[in-house]
């Protein structure tokens, strides 16, 4: 799950979330140029990959940041 | 007069006299008449009903032997023929609250009335909330007798077919649904008399029991995120310009599938978003990738980060869905997803 | 802040040949009225028309709602900073009023605006206009606005406006009237005077403040849109605002966001905390948080600013209402929960959501601090609306709306009754 949103699909239950950047563009920024929106777009990609390949007991939050994704206990 | 009705009690080993902690795991039997608690419960039925046996059970015994302590304690129904069910009350006591929920069940589907009693948290309620008639207690056996009183009382509404009121009104435990009602004052009336009570710590009743959604157990984690095929899903109201399929923007219904094959991009030429809930300018201007990122996990694949992209997109608006919608959608993506040995979705909600 | 309310009600209003009220009856000249909106060449065509309470009569297309209301004594205008009105501060001297009465503007809403950006409900398959009508009689006619006397202002724009300049139009127009009619008790003995002297505090009673969330159209059409609920005229995404209960009573915070009106927000809890003020409790303010950011993380900065400002304020319990559902209910929850965590007493007051047979939970999202809850229902109506005589609202009004019309299932996107503030006795209870 990649939202900007993750209080709501924490509060509703899905296990594996990834924090997007904003509603009407969860998966980049418009405001960066295009070399740093694509990279922001991968780091974003990247960590939900990595979400998915993690063991998980209830609804945690992972958050993209420069280094490797860290997973994030709500 | 007519007939006193017949009640049959259920109680755990302790308040069945049979032992404490060390009786926990005690088979399911029968006693005759009315037990320690029983009492109460026949002085509260007075001539209206009679105990006319009391079923007993360890916690342990009817939580873990399930299936064998369901069918001995069925068994001992069918025998009694019982109008009323009384199980418990098992107060905040988990196990006990579990047992008299299967015996409520039991008793029910045998058309039996059946009531207990447990505190409002009890794993009783949050397993088998809207299967059971509950009345609400605190956690202390110091109120048996008030309990048994207000079970009784309740049971003998049922059994008269008298629709019940409001939880809150009639002292039950919220069952899960939610009814209209009218109330005698405004609003905003109801707000300042429950803040000033809240305040000066005077009773007050909350108009919502805050229920959560279902706990949806997690899927194992991928093995091997390079060997893996990964699907994509959007709740964006992505759609190909045009909207053949009419996607709406609010309260969908339907999702749409989408083919891939070939797609590297989602362009603005090609895509637009119709949902309703937010500025769409972004995804129709400039970019819908942001609502399914297809270029970035495209460039991951070719890099092989993952093995392949499913070449079906899955497609609806998030937008006010109904819950028992965005279910059914759910569990239709998941059964084709399954079936195809799809490793992991990602899924995009704007 | 100390506040006299001067209050003029209208029984009826009575069409004549000038603009003058007197004992109950509100005179108006329809033509002049008329004359008045279209002197705004953006105008080609209006009406004026009356929807009475009792009348067979829907009306239809509303844009907003107001009670008429003008400054008297004291500094700045009612409904400050919109259409070029004044900013000064309002909420002291005196203001008169015209109650039991509104005034209504009614006009068809364009689609798009000049970048591209959509209205609500534009999006294919959403027909929110449809379950949002006033009944004055029969059994849908359960909102406050069955029981006031409607002034309604029908309008047609010059040409194919944009939805944001024609909204602004609409506005002004509204407020020329507004200031038209009420003006016309200027210098009047009125039948009632309040004094909300909010000042004088009893030390004994707790303090309260009323914290409504709500929804900004900034993230739909940019930060100077005139499609939003505005504070001084300001619709933009703010920190939470501080104002007076006062100023609210003023019309300090105005503007109708989609079907959202003006008159909900300053004339129902806001006049009722007033009231008790010095009874029950002291009614310390008013923090207005605005909803629609875009980002968790601002969402979660506005309800810890509102929860500072309450507890800057010395406030031992909130009120906290909403607007609109959706992904900004989140921003309420956020506020509820942060209010708590300082240690305030929060009541959340809010509509809910469809319970689908008890398969779906009230609330979109939630928070274990959210414990104390009043329902005003789903917005739904159970009956059915019956067939109407007049339609109040479009030149030609299409045949289906003087039909009977189904009931309303409420539920997200649904609602008939927009009832945030508990206006009504509707509600729902856990069986």
């Amino acid at each position: 799950m990649m939202t900007a949103m993750p209080a709501i699909p924490l509060s509703v239950g899905a296990n594996r979330i990834v924090r997007g950047v904003r509603v009407p563009h969860v998966c980049g920024d418009p405001a960066l140029s295009e070399d740093r929106d694509r990279e922001l777009s991968e780091r974003i990609v990247r960590t939900a990959l990595g979400a998915l390949a993690t063991r998980v007991t209830e609804p945690t939050l992972f958050e993209p940041s420069q280094s490797a994704p860290q997973a994030v206990t709500a | 007069m007519t007939n006193p009705i017949r009640v049959v009690h259920y109680l755990n080993q302790f308040f069945g006299g049979i032992g404490a902690e060390e009786q926990a795991y005690a088979p399911v039997q029968l006693k005759d008449g009315a037990v320690g608690p029983g009492r109460a419960l026949q002085a509260a039925l007075g001539d209206e009903g009679t105990v006319v046996g009391t079923i007993v059970s360890g916690d342990n015994y009817f939580t873990e032997e399930t299936e064998s302590a369901k069918a001995a304690a069925g068994e001992l129904l069918d025998r009694l023929k019982p109008d009323v069910v009384i199980a418990g009350p098992a107060f905040d006591a988990g196990r006990y609250g579990l047992a008299c929920a299967e015996v409520c069940r039991l008793a029910q589907d045998r058309g039996v009335t059946a009531v207990t009693g447990m505190f409002a948290d009890n794993a009783g309620v949050l397993t088998y909330r809207s299967e059971i008639l509950a009345v609400s207690t605190g956690i202390d056996a110091s109120e048996m007798a008030p309990s048994l009183q207000k079970m009784a009382r309740l049971a003998i509404k049922v059994l008269n077919g008298e629709e019940l009121g409001p939880a809150s009104v009639e002292g039950y435990v919220p069952r899960g649904a939610r009814r209209p009602v009218a109330h005698g004052q405004l609003g905003y009336e109801r707000a300042l008399d429950m803040l000033t009570a809240r305040i000066a710590g005077k009773p007050y009743e909350s108009e919502m029991l805050i229920s959560n959604y279902d706990i949806v157990p997690p899927a194992a984690p991928i093995s091997d995120a390079d060997d893996s095929l990964i699907a994509l899903v959007s709740s964006g109201g992505l759609v190909p310009r045009g909207n053949p399929d009419r996607l709406v923007g609010a309260r969908s219904e339907h999702f749409y599938r989408y083919p891939l094959d070939g797609v590297d991009s989602l362009s603005v030429e090609d895509w637009e978003s119709v949902h309703g809930g937010f500025g769409t300018l972004i995804l129709n201007t400039k970019d819908p990738n942001y609502a399914m990122p297809l270029r970035t996990v495209r460039s991951l694949e070719t890099r092989g980060a993952i093995k392949s992209v499913y070449p079906t997109f899955f497609s609806t608006t998030g937008n006010g869905t109904a819950v028992s919608s965005a279910r059914r959608m759910g569990g239709e993506i998941a059964a084709e997803l399954s079936e195809n040995h799809v490793d992991g979705v990602l899924l995009v909600a704007t | 802040m100390k506040l006299e309310m001067a209050s003029f009600p209208v029984n009826d209003i009575v069409l004549g040949n000038r603009t003058a009220w007197s004992d109950g009856k509100l005179e108006i000249n329809a033509d002049e009225l008329v004359d008045l909106v279209m002197q705004d060449p953006q105008v080609a065509w209006a009406d004026i028309q009356v929807a009475r309470p009792g009348d067979s009569t829907r009306v239809i297309r509303m844009r907003d709602i107001i009670q008429p209301k003008v400054k008297s004594e004291g500094q700045g205008t009612t409904y400050p900073g919109i259409s070029g009105r004044s900013v000064d501060t309002v909420g002291q001297g005196r203001t008169n009023r015209l109650t039991d009465m509104t005034i209504i503007p009614c006009a068809d809403m364009p689609r798009v605006n000049a970048d591209g950006s959509q209205i609500w409900g534009a999006a294919q398959g959403i027909a929110s206009r449809e379950i949002n009508f006033i009944d004055m009689s029969g059994p849908g006619a359960v909102t406050p606005f069955a029981e006031t006397v409607n002034l309604c202002v029908v309008m047609e724009p010059e040409g194919q406006p944009y939805a944001d300049d024609w909204n602004r139009v609409i506005r002004s127009t509204m407020l020329k009237i507004n200031d038209l009619l009420a003006g016309a008790t200027l210098g009047l003995d009125a039948p009632q005077l309040d004094t909300f002297d909010l000042d004088r505090r009893d030390d004994a009673l707790p303090n309260v403040a009323f914290v409504p969330v709500l929804a900004s159209g900034e993230h739909r059409f940019g930060p100077r849109t005139s499609l939003s609920t505005d504070v001084y005229g300001v619709g933009r995404l703010t920190q939470p605002w501080l104002l007076q209960p006062t100023e609210m009573l003023d019309g300090a915070v105005s503007g109708a966001y989609n079907e959202n009106f003006t008159w909900p927000i300053m004339e129902t809890l806001v006049p009722y905390m007033c009231s008790r003020h010095g009874i029950d409790f002291n009614f310390s303010g008013c923090i207005v948080v605005r909803s629609n950011w875009e980002s968790q993380a601002e969402k979660q900065l506005m309800a810890n600013r509102a929860a500072q400002l309450a507890v800057d304020t010395g406030v031992t319990g909130a009120i906290v209402t909403t607007n609109v559902r959706g992904q900004r209910f989140l921003e309420t929850v956020l506020t509820v929960q942060a209010l708590e965590r300082a240690g305030i007493n929060t009541i959340l007051m809010t509509e809910e959501e469809d319970n689908e047979n008890g398969t779906a939970p009230p609330l979109l999202v939630s928070a274990p601090e959210v414990t104390t809850v009043v329902s005003t229902g789903t917005g739904g109506i159970d009956a059915t609306f019956p067939a109407v005589k007049n339609v109040i609202g479009a030149r030609e009004p299409e045949a289906h709306w003087f039909e009977e019309l189904p009931p309303i299932h409420g539920r997200y996107g649904v609602s008939h009754t927009h009832d945030y503030y508990g206006f009504g006795k509707q509600g729902y209870l856990d069986y």
